[in-house]
C-alpha cells in the first residue's frame, strides 16, 4: 500500500511539473482583459503539485513494513489483470479488425477462458451480441462503430 | 391532420426502422459506367450536434432519404473539437475513400492557418457548394445606435463589446475585418459557444453587438433586435430595403460556405456522383425553401468552380488573419 | 386562464391518435437511447430527425421531445445497474444509485430515481405551463457574470464531498481541473495542454472519464474481491412504490431543491441537465442531516440528481420555445428541426402557432406519464439483467463501454482513455481518492473558467463587474460564505468559547 502510495503521489507530482512548464510557456499572468490562456493551468498545476507532495510526505512517514495492508489482496493481481488484460487486447484488436470482429474474439476467449463456461453459451454470447449491436448501432440507429484496418473487408454483410 | 399524411410518416418511420438493414448491396465490381456508393455513406460535420452545419447534413441526408435519392443512406457523423481540426485530420486520414464526404464551414479555411496544421483546404477534393450563409450587422432593439454611420461613430470613439461564436471564427473574423476596413477602436470581443447563446446575449444586452447569421436571430427581428446592413455581396429578396456594408461604403463583403469536400485523392466517378447528388438535393423544393427562410444565398458550384473559388477564399481569410495579428 | 384554456385545447391536438402513438413510439425509443451507453438523448435526437421532415410540426416536436423524455429516463437505468452513465445527466445518479443497486437494492434504486424524477419533471411542466414567456425574459438578464456566480455556487457546495483525507479531495479536483482546460481555449484559440498532438485539441470528455473512472475501475475491483451482485432484488410492487412516495415525502426539502434548481438551470441558456444533476447532488449533500451517508446508497442523492435532471430537460425547452434560443444542445438540434419544419422559432412562436406550442406543452404531460410507467413496467426486465453471471456480463458491460466511449467523439482515442481512466478509477479508489470531485471539475471546470474570462472580458478585466450587477453580486457572496464556512466555522465557535470565559467574570 505504501509504495503504491507515494507512485501515484509522484506521478501526480510528475503531471503538475509538465503543466506547470505548458503553463508558464501559454502566459500564466493576468492580461488585459483578465486572466490569460496558461493562468488556470499555471494555478492548478501548482495546487495539485502541492497537494500530492503533501500526500508523498504523508506516505514516506506512514509506518510501513509486514504490518501495513498490501495494495491487492491475496491473488488480486491476478484477478484483476486477468479482466485489465483482455480488455487492453480487445481495444488493440478494434484497432485492427473493428469492433464486432475483436468483440467476438473477446467475448469468446474471456467467457472461456476466464469465465469457464461451456462452449454452447460461450458462442452463443460471443456470435449473438456483435450481431445484435451491429443492427441496433449500425443499422438502426446508423452509429458507425470503428471498423479497423481490415474491418470493412472482413464483414460478410 | 389528414389521414394520408399519418400513412406517409408511419410508412417512412416503418421503412427506417425494418429496410435500413436490408439496403446496403455490395456490388463491389469493377468501375461500370455510373458509379454509386455501395455502402452506407459517412458525412463527417466539422461541427457539434445542433450547430449549423450539422443541421445542413442532417437536412441534405434527410433530403436524399426522403426522395430516394441514393441507394445507401447518408450516416452524419459529427467530429467536432478543435475547431475542426478533428474532422480535417480523420478525413485527412481517408485517402482515396469514396465513401467519405464532409461538410464544411468557415473553420475549414481558418483553422489550418490559426493552428499552423500540416494539412489544408488543397488537401481535399471539393465536390460542390451548395449555399452560401450571411451575417447581418445587429444590435439590440433599444440601442440609440440605428444605422451604420452611427455604429462607426461610436466604435470610433470607444471599445464597444460585441459577442460572437467561438474565438478567432468567422464571427471575430468579421468584426476584425471591419475594425481593419473602417478603422475602429478594437472590440471588446466575447466568444461563446454557439450561434443561439449569442443571439440570448444580444437580446439580454449583454453585448451591444452580433452579426449572428440570419437564423439565429431573426426570431427577435423586429421586437428585440434590429439589423443594420448585410455582408453579403448583394442585397437580399427577403429584405429589399437592408443596405449591403459596401453600398455604405465599407469595403466588407463575408459570407460563409457551406460545401461539401472528399476526402484527399478521392476517384472522380466518386466526386461526380456525389456534385450529381448534391445538385440534385440543391433543386429540391424543400431545399430552396430552407434556404429562402434562412437568408441563405442559393448559390450552386461543381467541382472544379468551387476548387478555384475556395482557393480565392483561402487567401481572403489569410490575409485578414495576418493582418488581424493572430497568428505571427 | 388562458393558459388553461390554450392547454385543453393543446390536450385535444396531442391525444389524437396519431399524436399519442407518435408519442408512446418516441418514449420508447428514448427509454432505448438512454440506456444505450453511446447513444445519448442529444445524438437520439439528431439521428431520428430526418424521420419527422415528413410529419406535421407538432408531431415532429412531440415525436423529438417524447425521445428526450424518454432518454432522461432511461439514462439512470445504466448508471443504477452497471455504473456506467447512459447519459451526461446521469452520471451524478451513479453516485448513490450504483452503492443502492450493489447493496441489493436495485428495484428501489430504481424507482427512487423514476418516481421523483417523474414528480419533478410534472411540477417543472406546471411551471412551464403558466410561467414561460416572463421566465424567459428573466433568464436573458442572466449573462456570463451570472452564470460564473451559478457555477460558483455549484463548486462551493462540493467542498465537502470528498470523504478522508482533504489533499487527496484537492490533488483528485485539480486533476480533473487541469483535464478540462486540455484543448482550445475558448477565448484565445489558443491549443493548451495538447503537445502538438491534433486529437487533443478536442479535449477530454466528461463522459470518457466517468464510464472509464466509474464503470470500468468498478469492474476491475469487484474482480479484485471476487464479488457479484447480491440477489438484486427486481421487483418492483404497489407497496415498493408508496414507500418511494414516501420516502420522497421525507425529503421534500431536497426534491423541491432539486426540482426547481434543475429547472431554472435548464432555462438558463448554454448550461442544461448535466451541471443540473450536480449542483443538486451537492447542495443535498450540503444540507442532509446524513451526509456521510452519501455516496455509499443515500436515498437522497438519488431523487435530488434525478429530479434535477428531468426538471432541467424541460427547463431546456423554455427558451427554446419562447425565445429561439437552445438551452441545451439537445434542444439546439430540436430547434435546427424548427427551421427544417418550417417554423422560425421565437417570442412570435408563442403567437402565431399556437397549436404546437400547446401540443408541446401537453404532450410533456402524456409523455412523461407514460416515460414512468413504461420504465416501472421495465424494472424488473432491467434488474434480471444483473442476474446474468458476472463471467458474461463483465465483458459485455466493457463492450457497451466501448461504444460509449468511442460515440462521444467517434475516435477510437477515448476508447483507449477508457482504460487509463479505468486504472485511474481502481486505483484512486483503493487509495481513498474520492473520485466525484475529479468528474465534478471535469464537467464544470471550461463551463467556469469561460463564464469567468468572458465576463472579465465584458468588464475589460475589472473583476468589480461580479459585484456591480446585483444578480451576480448576490450569488457571488453566498458562494463566497459557502467556500469559507468550513474553515470560518470552528475559527467562530473557539472565538466565543474563548470570549465566554473572558466575559464571565464580568457579568
Amino acid at each position: 500500500m505504501k509504495r503504491a502510495e507515494v507512485l501515484v503521489a509522484l506521478g501526480l507530482l510528475v503531471v503538475a511539473l509538465v503543466v506547470l512548464s505548458q503553463a508558464i510557456h501559454l502566459g500564466p499572468g493576468w492580461g488585459e482583459d483578465g486572466p490569460r490562456a496558461g493562468f488556470f493551468p499555471f494555478w492548478l498545476a501548482v495546487v495539485l503539485g502541492v497537494s500530492s507532495l503533501w500526500v508523498l510526505v504523508q506516505a514516506l512517514r506512514a509506518p510501513g513494513g509486514a504490518g501495513a495492508r498490501p495494495f491487492f489482496p491475496v491473488g488480486g493481481r491476478r484477478l484483476v489483470l486477468t479482466v485489465f488484460l483482455p480488455m487492453a487486447g480487445a481495444i488493440a484488436l478494434l484497432e485492427v479488425v473493428g469492433f464486432y470482429i475483436a468483440s467476438l474474439i473477446y467475448l469468446v476467449i474471456y467467457i472461456r477462458l476466464t469465465g469457464r463456461q461451456g462452449w454452447p453459451l460461450t458462442l452463443a454470447v460471443g456470435v449473438l451480441f456483435p450481431l445484435i449491436t451491429f443492427f441496433i448501432f449500425e443499422r438502426w440507429f446508423l452509429i458507425l462503430l470503428p471498423k479497423g484496418l481490415f474491418g470493412e473487408r472482413l464483414l460478410p454483410f | 391532420m389528414g389521414r394520408n399524411s399519418v400513412r406517409v410518416s408511419m410508412g417512412l418511420l416503418a421503412t427506417v426502422f425494418l429496410s435500413v438493414g436490408l439496403v446496403a448491396v455490395t456490388t463491389d465490381g469493377p468501375a461500370r459506367a455510373a458509379w454509386q456508393p455501395s455502402k452506407p455513406v459517412e458525412f463527417i460535420i466539422m461541427a457539434g450536434q445542433g450547430g449549423g452545419a450539422d443541421q445542413y447534413a442532417r437536412l441534405i441526408s434527410g433530403l436524399v432519404e426522403k426522395h430516394k435519392l441514393a441507394p445507401v443512406p447518408f450516416v452524419p457523423v459529427n467530429k467536432d473539437g478543435g475547431a475542426g481540426a478533428v474532422a480535417m485530420q480523420y478525413v485527412k486520414g481517408k485517402e482515396g475513400d469514396p465513401h467519405t464526404i464532409m461538410i464544411t464551414l468557415s473553420s475549414f479555411l481558418m483553422t489550418p492557418i490559426n493552428q499552423k496544421l500540416p494539412f489544408n483546404y488543397k488537401d481535399y477534393t471539393p465536390i460542390s457548394l451548395v449555399a452560401l450563409d450571411n451575417f447581418f450587422l445587429w444590435v439590440h432593439k433599444e440601442n440609440p445606435i440605428t444605422n451604420v454611420r452611427e455604429f462607426v461613430a461610436e466604435a470610433r470613439k470607444r471599445p464597444m463589446t460585441v459577442g460572437g461564436t467561438g474565438s478567432k471564427q468567422e464571427d471575430e473574423l468579421i468584426f476584425s475585418f471591419f475594425e481593419q476596413k473602417a478603422g475602429l477602436k478594437p472590440f471588446k470581443y466575447v466568444p461563446f459557444k454557439g450561434g443561439g447563446t449569442v443571439a440570448a446575449n444580444l437580446v439580454g444586452k449583454q453585448v451591444e453587438s452580433t452579426v449572428n447569421n440570419p437564423s439565429e436571430a431573426l426570431g427577435f427581428h423586429p421586437d428585440k433586435v434590429r439589423i443594420l446592413a448585410t455582408f453579403a455581396e448583394k442585397r437580399h429578396k427577403q429584405f429589399p430595403d437592408l443596405q449591403t456594408m459596401r453600398e455604405l461604403g465599407y469595403d466588407i463583403t463575408y459570407q460563409m460556405l457551406r460545401g461539401v469536400f472528399g476526402p484527399p485523392k478521392m476517384p472522380v466517378e466518386a466526386r461526380d456522383y456525389y456534385a450529381g447528388l448534391l445538385r440534385k438535393v440543391f433543386d429540391l423544393n424543400d431545399f430552396q425553401d430552407f434556404l429562402e427562410k434562412n437568408v441563405l444565398d442559393p448559390s450552386f458550384m461543381g467541382p472544379e468552380e468551387f476548387g478555384r473559388w475556395v482557393a480565392g477564399q483561402h487567401d481572403l481569410h489569410e490575409q485578414i488573419i495576418k493582418k488581424a495579428g493572430w497568428v505571427k | 386562464m388562458e393558459a388553461l384554456l390554450n392547454l385543453a385545447a393543446g390536450f385535444e391536438i396531442a391525444i389524437s391518435p396519431y399524436n399519442l402513438l407518435i408519442a408512446a413510439v418516441g418514449v420508447f425509443l428514448g427509454v432505448i437511447i438512454g440506456v444505450l451507453p453511446g447513444l445519448g438523448g442529444t445524438s437520439g435526437v439528431a439521428i431520428l430527425l430526418p424521420l419527422t421532415f415528413t410529419m406535421p410540426p407538432t408531431s415532429a416536436i412531440v415525436f423529438l421531445s417524447c425521445i428526450y423524455w424518454g432518454a432522461l429516463f432511461g439514462g439512470a437505468i445504466t448508471s443504477i445497474l452497471f455504473n456506467i452513465p447512459g447519459e451526461p445527466w446521469s452520471v451524478a445518479v451513479m453516485f448513490d444509485g450504483y452503492p443502492m443497486a450493489r447493496g441489493g437494492r436495485a428495484g428501489q434504486a430504481l424507482a427512487l430515481a423514476f418516481i421523483p424524477g417523474f414528480l419533478a419533471a410534472f411540477i417543472a411542466i406546471l411551471l412551464f405551463t403558466f410561467f414561460a414567456p416572463p421566465l424567459a425574459e428573466i433568464a436573458l438578464r442572466f449573462g456570463p457574470p451570472e452564470t460564473f456566480a451559478i457555477l460558483l455556487l455549484a463548486f462551493s457546495t462540493f467542498t465537502g464531498l470528498g470523504r478522508g483525507s482533504p489533499m487527496k479531495t484537492i490533488a483528485s479536483a485539480a486533476l480533473g481541473f487541469i483535464l478540462a482546460s486540455v484543448g482550445l481555449d475558448i477565448v484565445t484559440g489558443q491549443p493548451r495542454l495538447t503537445f502538438d498532438v491534433i486529437i487533443l485539441l478536442s479535449g477530454f470528455s466528461f463522459i470518457t472519464a466517468s464510464i472509464g473512472a466509474f464503470g470500468v475501475g468498478e469492474i476491475l475491483q469487484s474482480a479484485e474481491e471476487r464479488l457479484e451482485f447480491r440477489g438484486a432484488q427486481g421487483k418492483v410492487g404497489l407497496r415498493d412504490l408508496w414507500l418511494t412516495v414516501r420516502q420522497t415525502g421525507r425529503c421534500i426539502g431536497t426534491f423541491i431543491t432539486g426540482t426547481v434548481l434543475g429547472f431554472w438551470i435548464g432555462v438558463l441558456p448554454g448550461t442544461g441537465a448535466t451541471p443540473a444533476s450536480f449542483m443538486a447532488y451537492g447542495l443535498a449533500k450540503q444540507y442532509s442531516r446524513h451526509p456521510e451517508k452519501f455516496g455509499s446508497g443515500a436515498p437522497e442523492g438519488i431523487i435530488s440528481t434525478q429530479s434535477a435532471a428531468q426538471s432541467a430537460g424541460i427547463g431546456a425547452l423554455l427558451p427554446m420555445v419562447t425565445l429561439g434560443i437552445p438551452g441545451s444542445p439537445t434542444a439546439a438540434v430540436m430547434l435546427g428541426g424548427l427551421y427544417i419544419w418550417g417554423l422560425t422559432p421565437g417570442p412570435a412562436l408563442f403567437v402565431e402557432q399556437k397549436d404546437f406550442v400547446w401540443g408541446l406543452i401537453a404532450s410533456m404531460y402524456i409523455g412523461n406519464a407514460m416515460g414512468v410507467l413504461l420504465c416501472l413496467f421495465l424494472v424488473p426486465l432491467f434488474a434480471a439483467v444483473l442476474r446474468v453471471p458476472a463471467p458474461i456480463l463483465t465483458p459485455l458491460i466493457i463492450l457497451l463501454s466501448a461504444i460509449g466511449a468511442y460515440a462521444v467523439k467517434n475516435t477510437t482515442l477515448d476508447v483507449w482513455l477508457l482504460l487509463v481512466f479505468g486504472a485511474l478509477g481502481y486505483i484512486f479508489k483503493k487509495l481513498n481518492y474520492p473520485l466525484a470531485p475529479f468528474v465534478v471539475a471535469l464537467v464544470l471546470g471550461d463551463m467556469t473558467e469561460e463564464a469567468l474570462r468572458q465576463s472579465l472580458i465584458m468588464s475589460g478585466g475589472s473583476l468589480t463587474i461580479f459585484f456591480t450587477r446585483p444578480i451576480a453580486a448576490i450569488g457571488v457572496a453566498i458562494a463566497l460564505v459557502l467556500f469559507f464556512l468550513p474553515a470560518l466555522a470552528p475559527l467562530a465557535r473557539r472565538l466565543l468559547r474563548s470570549a465566554r470565559p473572558a466575559a464571565a467574570p464580568g457579568s
